[in-house]
């Protein structure tokens, strides 16, 4: 004896070949869910994100960037990163200034 | 943002109710395990999907590229311990999605943010303008309707009707079983068709 489907087997067999743009019908109790089937498949489109997104992930992902903290993780180490270089590079040219300016005392000490 | 757990066999530890279909996407997996950068053609494949599912549920479209981006960072980071044994790639994929688009929720809330809600549609060049402002009527009262459903059965909708994923591949990514999964997506239909009622009154 075969057991005779439910109304969710039903419907998703139905939407199975709304997707698939099959001819299908249902009757009056499950209409309604056929029809907004119909309705989803037609005014629910694909969303597609910005060429210049794709292109960017695209880049991240083939340089290894597999953070799962996300983004923010990666553009903070790049700021920091940043950061910690002109403070390098910055106290250096104080401390050369510092001592230029210490020497030439010491030599011109009155 | 947690660790995207294999998808071993159905939720629930019950037997599937329709048999396991073949992975398309299987071979690029492989590839993509021996070789990261193989990682590409499955991420072209699934960007627009993913980034559909992330931005008809956050509605903005910031929101959605950072959903979208800590999807594939996850994935191919956790990409060696993808098994196909019950499921398939793009079931394990989505569930990464979904635990983002979650952890964006989440954040959201935190900022209080009010989302966009337009959609980045383009109409095709020469189409019939009435018939280009028809069309975006209809799909902003499809959206404003699936807004008002619960969560669990507006993230059916999108599975099923934008990702394409099965029964069996929605029960895998809500963590329900297949049969689950199919009252899920009935009950959504059936509110989705009483929202939509109203809003025509």
């Amino acid at each position: 004896m075969t057991r005779r489907p439910t109304d969710a087997q039903r419907i998703d067999r139905a939407v199975s070949a709304v997707l698939e743009d099959r001819p299908v019908a249902l009757p009056p109790p499950l209409a309604d869910e056929l029809s907004t089937a119909r309705a989803l498949r037609a005014d629910l489109p694909l969303v597609p994100p910005g060429d210049d997104f794709e292109e960017a992930l695209a880049l991240r992902l083939s340089d290894g960037h597999t953070s799962d903290a996300g983004s923010w993780v990666g553009d903070f180490a790049r700021r920091h990163h940043r950061l910690v270089l002109t403070g390098a590079v910055g106290s250096v040219l104080v401390s050369t200034a510092g001592a230029a300016v210490f020497a030439w005392r010491l030599v011109h000490r009155p | 943002m947690p660790e995207p757990r294999p998808l071993q066999r159905p939720a629930h530890g019950q037997a599937p109710e329709t048999p396991a279909l073949g992975d398309p996407d299987l071979a690029d997996v492989r590839a993509a395990q021996r070789d990261p950068h193989a990682f590409d053609r499955l991420y072209r494949r699934y960007l627009d999907r993913v980034y559909s599912y992330a931005f008809y549920q956050l509605g903005d479209h910031h929101d959605a590229e950072d959903a979208t981006e800590r999807t594939f960072l996850a994935a191919l980071a956790a990409i060696d311990r993808f098994h196909d044994d019950g499921s398939t790639f793009r079931a394990w994929l989505f569930r990464i999605a979904h635990n983002a688009i979650a952890n964006s929720h989440r954040a959201r809330r935190r900022r209080r943010t009010q989302p966009i809600t337009d959609a980045r549609q383009q109409a095709a060049p020469g189409a019939d303008p009435a018939g280009v402002v028809a069309r975006a009527d209809q799909q902003r009262e499809i959206r404003a309707a699936l807004a008002r459903i619960p969560a669990d059965r507006r993230q059916a909708i999108l599975l099923r009707f934008v990702d394409g994923l099965s029964a069996r591949e929605i029960g895998a990514v809500l963590d329900r079983s297949e049969g689950a999964a199919r009252v899920l997506l009935h009950r959504a239909l059936r509110d989705l068709a009483a929202e939509l009622d109203r809003g025509d009154a």
